[in-house]
């Protein structure tokens, strides 16, 4: 299976600078895609997908605001980067706190433009490479049976075994052996590296 | 026996006097002159028995006359008394009918014993319990703190002064909403002129000051909306249909710079990007057009103004705004100018824009040096209107850029009000001049040629 590409789309009501906006970020060697509107956008069948937004902040009935909240709402974490043709920045960002990936006017020189778009990319691969990461540290818990859970959630709080057999109602011995089975199934030799992996998988409940 | 009877008829008809100088009523008169008469009688007869005249001294059937006659005045006047109690019951029920109709409370402060009485309405307008004692201490606790000192001073003032109470004021209802209340009153003095009692009404006046505040706030509304919808509103929507084509004209440029420096250059992509480029140029040069004939002055209605007036007009507009934001306004007196010719709307945007400006000029300043004023004043053949404020004045290396289209010294100024002003005032054939003042601040002064008579000079 080969890397799906990074696609940068872009969305604004105004046809012409749609197309500009395209024209110069494809010559600088990016893969766009273009959307005349967020409705447009959203429609697609397939959202997560890697790349970045870059929206139009004011247009009618949907806004570039009202598509971010859409896309976090349908859990999509794609960066999105705003253009706006008003003066009012300050007014803008501030309205904007709430996450914006960064915030431009439609006339800001190119590198900027470059830059942000760069920015979000990066930031969107080192999230996606980030939640790739902890499903795999998630999946490695997987293969843990019931019981063997139900142990961890001892062990992580600390618990002798002494105290986890008298808990659960078992036989100390047969805690012992959970233990050896767990560490051996996730790799571990430690209860602190235990403890670290079930920590970076962002683990917290059974 | 005659001296005491003597006695007795001088102190009757002293007495007598006495009552009716006291009360001015006939009854006493009736009374002890009955007496009187009633002891001359008996005096008289004793006497002529004595001399063997009379066979008695008929003192007893005298008596029994008198007092029949005593008794059917007093019997008129226990049924006076009835009818007055009858009519003071009415008259006060009448009373009372009226204060609820008219939604007035009655109120009396008997200074000597400090305790105020009150009609129930009175009683529950300030939360004041039915039957709870009230004294001036216990009064000024019902009203609003922010306007107890201005009532105290009233107060003072009508007892040690005017004797005539008004005063307006908040309290809180038993049901804990604010009134606004106003109570007139009038002080009654002793012989000495020492203030014993102060008596009078109060009217809820809520109503009217919650009329009077909406309408303080429509017109800084007004204010506001005449300055921020011509041109703040003017600014965002030019910026936005301009910033658009000229963002498309830009990426379009770089795109065709980037697409030149490839080996071999896509030349008809670049073709395509030059016909976008004019095309978006075109669009932005419409939104100029349009701007342009939408700032253009459309034709002026001349019509005779009293300049003055106008100014007056101006001022009360925006006073609210000025005592808001602690600013003296002041228009100057002098007498009424020429007319002028002109379109009524537009010079008092000038004029609006005139005082916005100086206002804006002193707010930074202290509070004794925040004063605008205005003066009207005929010039020549010239009316001119000046607004001074005692703000910084312009600064010495602005002074060159003073009507430049978005030169502006606030921070969230825009620069165009200077320019459109003085377009006005040049379509109406005036100038607009302004100077540092030699005690700080600016003045800015609109002057507008005399109207010529109808029929001619």
């Amino acid at each position: 299976m080969s890397e799906p590409t990074t696609i940068v789309h872009i969305v604004d009501d105004d046809p012409s600078f749609l197309v500009a906006v395209a024209r110069m970020l494809r010559a600088s060697g990016f893969v766009v895609k273009t959307f005349a509107s967020a409705a447009e956008f959203l429609a697609q069948p397939e959202l997560d997908v890697p790349g970045c937004v870059l929206t139009d902040l004011q247009m009618p009935r949907v806004s570039g605001l009202d598509l971010q909240e859409a896309l976090a709402k349908a859990g999509h974490r794609i960066p999105v980067v705003f253009l706006t043709g008003r003066g009012d920045i300050p007014a803008s960002v501030h309205a904007m706190r709430h996450g914006a990936d960064d915030f431009l006017t439609k006339r800001a020189p190119k590198q900027k433009l470059l830059e942000a778009v760069n920015r979000a990319l990066v930031r969107d691969a080192r999230e996606r490479a980030e939640r790739a990461r902890v499903q795999r540290l998630r999946a490695r818990f997987e293969v843990l049976t019931e019981r063997e859970r139900e142990v961890l959630q001892h062990v992580l709080r600390g618990q002798l075994n002494k105290q986890i057999a008298a808990d659960l109602g078992i036989h100390e011995r047969t805690v012992k052996l959970h233990r050896t089975a767990i560490t051996t199934k996730l790799r571990v030799s430690s209860v602190a590296e235990l403890t670290k992996l079930w920590l970076e998988s962002g683990g917290s409940d059974g | 026996m005659q001296a005491s009877f003597l006695l007795i008829i001088i102190f009757a008809i002293d007495a007598a006097h006495t009552a009716a100088k006291r009360s001015g009523l006939r009854r006493p008169w009736v009374l002890g002159g009955l007496t009187a008469m009633g002891f001359s009688l008996v005096l008289v007869s004793y006497e002529l028995y004595a001399r063997g005249i009379l066979p008695s001294t008929f003192s007893s059937q005298l008596f029994l006359l008198l007092i029949l006659l005593m008794g059917y005045e007093l019997s008129l006047d226990v049924l006076r008394a009835g009818q007055l109690s009858r009519d003071l019951l009415e008259s006060q029920q009448r009373m009372r009918l009226a204060a609820n109709a008219a939604d007035l409370s009655l109120w009396e402060w008997d200074i000597v014993r400090d305790e105020i009485w009150v009609t129930e309405k009175g009683r529950e307008r300030t939360g004041i319990g039915a039957s709870e004692r009230i004294d001036f201490a216990r009064f000024l606790q019902a009203i609003h703190p922010d306007d107890s000192e201005q009532t105290q001073q009233a107060v003072r003032h009508s007892l040690e002064d005017s004797g005539e109470l008004e005063s307006e004021y908040r309290v809180v209802a038993r049901n804990g909403a604010t009134r606004w209340v106003v109570a007139r009153g009038q002080v009654e003095r002793d012989a000495d002129g020492k203030p014993v009692r102060l008596r009078g009404v109060s009217v809820d006046i809520t109503q009217r000051k919650r009329a009077e505040q909406e309408l303080a706030q429509s017109r800084n509304e007004l204010a506001h909306i005449a300055r921020v919808s011509t041109m703040g509103e003017l600014a965002a929507s030019v910026a936005h249909e301009l910033n658009q084509p000229l963002g498309a004209i830009l990426r379009n440029a770089e795109a065709a710079e980037l697409f030149l420096q490839a080996p071999s250059p896509d030349l008809e992509e670049v073709r395509a990007i030059l016909t976008d480029i004019r095309a978006d140029e075109a669009r932005a040069g419409a939104v100029i057009d349009r701007i342009r004939s939408m700032l253009k002055l459309r034709e002026i209605e001349h019509t005779p103004l009293d300049l003055k007036l106008l100014a007056g007009e101006v001022v009360n507009l925006v006073r609210p705004e000025a005592e808001a934001r602690k600013i003296q306004l002041a228009l100057e007196p002098g007498s009424p100018p020429p007319l002028v010719r002109g379109d009524r709307a537009q010079l008092q945007q000038v004029l609006l824009n005139l005082l916005l400006n100086a206002m804006d000029a002193v707010n930074y300043s202290p509070n004794d040096r925040r004063r605008v004023s205005v003066c009207v004043r005929t010039a020549g053949s010239q009316v001119e209107a000046a607004v001074s404020d005692t703000g910084d004045g312009i600064p010495a290396d602005k002074v060159a850029h003073v009507f430049e289209s978005f030169f502006t010294t606030k921070p969230n100024g825009l620069g165009m009000g200077l320019v459109i002003s003085r377009n006005i005032i040049k379509a109406h054939g005036g100038s607009i001049h302004w100077q540092n003042n030699p005690a700080g601040g600016a003045t800015f002064c609109a002057t507008l040629p005399v109207a010529e008579k109808e029929n001619g000079p």
